[in-house]
């Protein structure tokens, strides 16, 4: 495929020179156009405009904890969008640069020409379009220009790089090379996706990034962002000074980024909000930021999570993802899917060791992403068992030792209940051979997103028709059950009224599994702390 | 027929609030950090030169919290002690009250570091509340999904030479 590319970007471009000629990854890729410069004339001796293009790079400390500014490496920029512009500003050829930051462009002598390099990955062939953005400059793209100057020579280097803005003690000037930074990060994750599927597309993805971005909540064209998070709209990243900056937080970049994998070339069914390593989760939450940790880990092999943050951003923590032995371990724990998931990825056991082929498969299998179940550690379990099954012995080990006994889609069998025997079974059957269950949904380990916040009801329907579920109290009193009906993991209605003690929804519904999510209203409310556990009679039936 | 109008309003009604509460189940995916949130969301506002108290409330489900306060230059913030509330097993409730003010006009945050443990793990986190002494006109409009053409030019430091002058 890159050789193709390769060929393609030769004959596209007008003068063939030594850029096109090797065929190995370190050789640049050039796309040139005529320029339109005046200086262009036809007298003009050929030239060649090459640089490098690197960045500032701050490392962790070597105990995790903080970012590291006395061991500050100058990286190259690798797979940027490098443009060349005339004297007005028009674009003359683009370019981007190789793993080593390299690029080249066919030129004339005494061409008036400058560089921009814009904080954008592109590929040639259009299989990913990553760019970087300040929301608090009305989503401008980030971009470092170089001056404008005559080509003066027939070989002629123009080297770029860009600094992180510290000065020894503090970030004294523009962080120019937090979004190359970013960038960075992201180019491993795609370089290891395409390392197993060559072919994969990725959707564009927009990061937001701004040395204003906080942990406020409020107005995000100011930067009160809350958090760095995903969200349809893009990719939000951290980076106010001496509070919390995630630019060189690259498993917190690479975490959010499966987060956005997740959301387009896979599933997720995560509810999001705050979450703690260390809490019992519903469990489509912990699946989702297992994996996220997982993968931000697996994308640039190293096994410790670090997220940096405080004054001189010297404070910090960390998760080793190669860590088995969790205080919390179970369905519901993303400590646990996420070791479960590394160290598969380290095992040698019927499958290359380090290789993320049979996890990116999975997660890209139609049965995986069409699958009535949620997106769980259950499901993913059993369809890596239909896309790995001689290595699924492992897999197997290491969900026993997290504590997690069930590897159906459904988790039937399961027997750790996490400490409240109503979480079992993980799914209750509703149909109408067995048309009334009965379930509990508590705030006992945290509000909106932890575990037994919602409880999961399996709907298998045999005839397609009208059916009525009606969800009554059966123990607690100004009760507000609410009800979310899923197929295939999308929410296709839900019944939230304020009614007490009961809740009604009608639907028609085809021959097809169906899952309901069912929550007391009030143990979803963070601003409320008292214990809550009201339970519920369901029923199933025909209009 | 009274009686029927009534109750198809009613249900109406029931169907609206059905519709537009759908959005609060899910929220956007975060990184993982320290589990404490504000118990009161809202913005603090004052007025400049005004001295304000109030008590920053923090609900946390650690075993033990430890924190940092601090404001943004321009807010005077001192920290008036604190306690921590027990009010069931899991639910803890850190209290810090905080005498604020501020000298002009503008938009400033009080943030807190916090450092929480549980079972013997450690996690950290920043929380931050928004303290404005802005007139209430000000308040800009936010469309984070729009995207311009905008360029915007960093700073960079340019090397221009001969090649074989390396």
């Amino acid at each position: 495929m890159k050789a193709l590319v390769r060929l393609t970007l030769c004959i596209t471009s007008l003068w063939v020179l030594g850029a096109c000629s090797n065929g190995d990854s370190d050789s640049v890729k050039s796309s040139s156009v005529p320029s339109s410069s005046s200086s262009s004339s036809s007298l003009s001796l050929p030239a060649v405009l090459s640089g490098v293009i690197t960045y500032d790079y701050v490392p962790h400390k070597f105990n995790h904890l903080g970012l590291d500014y006395s061991n500050i490496q100058s990286k190259p920029a690798r797979g940027v969008a490098v443009e060349l512009l005339n004297p007005s500003g028009d674009l003359i050829a683009s370019h981007i640069t190789n793993d080593n930051g390299e690029y080249a462009f066919n030129t004339f002598q005494n061409n008036m020409v400058q560089l921009r390099v814009k904080a954008q990955l592109i590929a040639t062939d259009n299989q990913w379009n990553v760019s970087v953005r300040d929301n608090t400059d009305n989503n401008s793209l980030y971009a470092i220009q170089g001056g404008l100057a005559p080509i003066a020579n027939e070989n002629e280097l123009r080297n770029i790089h860009i600094a992180s803005g510290w000065n020894g003690s503090r970030y004294a000037n523009t962080r120019s090379a937090g979004p190359f930074a970013i960038l960075d990060s992201v180019y491993s994750g795609i370089k290891k996706l395409h390392s197993v599927t060559p072919s994969l597309v990725l959707p564009p993805v927009y990061f937001f990034w701004s040395e204003h971005n906080t942990s406020a909540e409020g107005d995000i064209t100011r930067g009160e962002i809350g958090t760095s998070y995903f969200s349809s709209g893009g990719i939000y990243l951290l980076g106010d000074a001496d509070v919390d900056t995630d630019e060189y937080d690259s498993h917190v970049v690479l975490h959010e980024w499966t987060h956005y994998l997740e959301n387009t070339i896979s599933r997720s069914d995560s509810i999001g909000g705050d979450h703690d390593a260390n809490q019992k989760l519903d469990m489509r939450l912990a699946f989702s930021e297992g994996l996220a940790n997982a993968f931000s880990a697996i994308l640039q092999d190293d096994a410790f999570y670090v997220d940096t943050m405080g004054s001189s951003q010297s404070s910090g923590f960390y998760i080793n993802l190669a860590e088995k032995s969790h205080s919390i371990r179970g369905w519901y724990s993303q400590r646990s899917v996420g070791s479960i998931i590394f160290n598969y990825y380290l095992s040698s056991d019927n499958r290359t060791a380090k290789s993320i082929d049979d996890l990116l498969k999975t997660l890209t299998r139609q049965d995986y992403i069409t699958h009535p179940e949620f997106a769980s550690i259950y499901l993913f379990s059993e369809i890596l068992k239909l896309e790995s099954p001689a290595s699924f012995g492992s897999w197997q080990n290491l969900m026993s030792e997290q504590l997690i006994f069930s590897s159906s889609a459904y988790g039937e069998g399961e027997t750790n209940a996490g400490g409240y025997a109503e979480n079992l079974p993980v799914y209750k059957l509703l149909s109408l051979s067995n048309p009334e269950v009965t379930l509990c949904s508590s705030n006992r380990f945290g509000s909106f997103n932890s575990l037994s916040n919602y409880q999961f009801v399996k709907i298998p329907i045999e005839q397609a028709g009208n059916y009525r579920i009606q969800v009554s109290t059966s123990v607690g009193s100004n009760t507000d059950p609410d009800i979310y009906l899923y197929a295939s993991g999308s929410l296709i209605n839900a019944s939230v009224s304020s009614r007490l003690n009961q809740e009604v929804m009608q639907d028609f519904l085809l021959q097809s599994t169906y899952v309901l999510t069912i929550a007391e209203a009030k143990v979803l409310n963070e601003s409320i702390s008292n214990d809550i556990t009201h339970c519920f009679n369901i029923t199933l039936s025909v209009e | 027929m009274k009686t029927g109008i009534i109750g198809f309003l009613l249900l109406l009604m029931l169907a609206s609030f059905s519709f537009a509460d759908q959005t609060t189940y899910k929220k956007s995916p975060g990184k993982p950090r320290a589990a404490a949130v504000f118990l009161d969301s809202d913005i603090i506002r004052l007025l400049p030169h005004q001295i304000i108290v109030t008590d920053i409330k923090i609900k946390y489900t650690a075993d033990t919290i430890s924190y940092r306060v601090y404001a943004t230059d321009g807010l005077i913030l001192t920290e008036l002690g604190s306690s921590t509330e027990v009010d069931d097993k899991k639910n803890r409730i850190l209290s810090v009250p905080v005498k604020l003010t501020v000298d002009a006009e503008g938009r400033f945050y009080i943030h807190i570091e916090i450092a929480t443990q549980k079972e013997g793990v450690e996690t950290k986190g920043v929380i931050s509340k928004v303290v404005s002494s802005e007139p209430y006109s000000t308040t800009r409009m936010m469309n984070k999904n729009t995207l311009s053409n905008k360029i915007q030019i960093l700073p960079s430091t340019e090397t221009i030479k001969k090649k074989n002058d390396e």
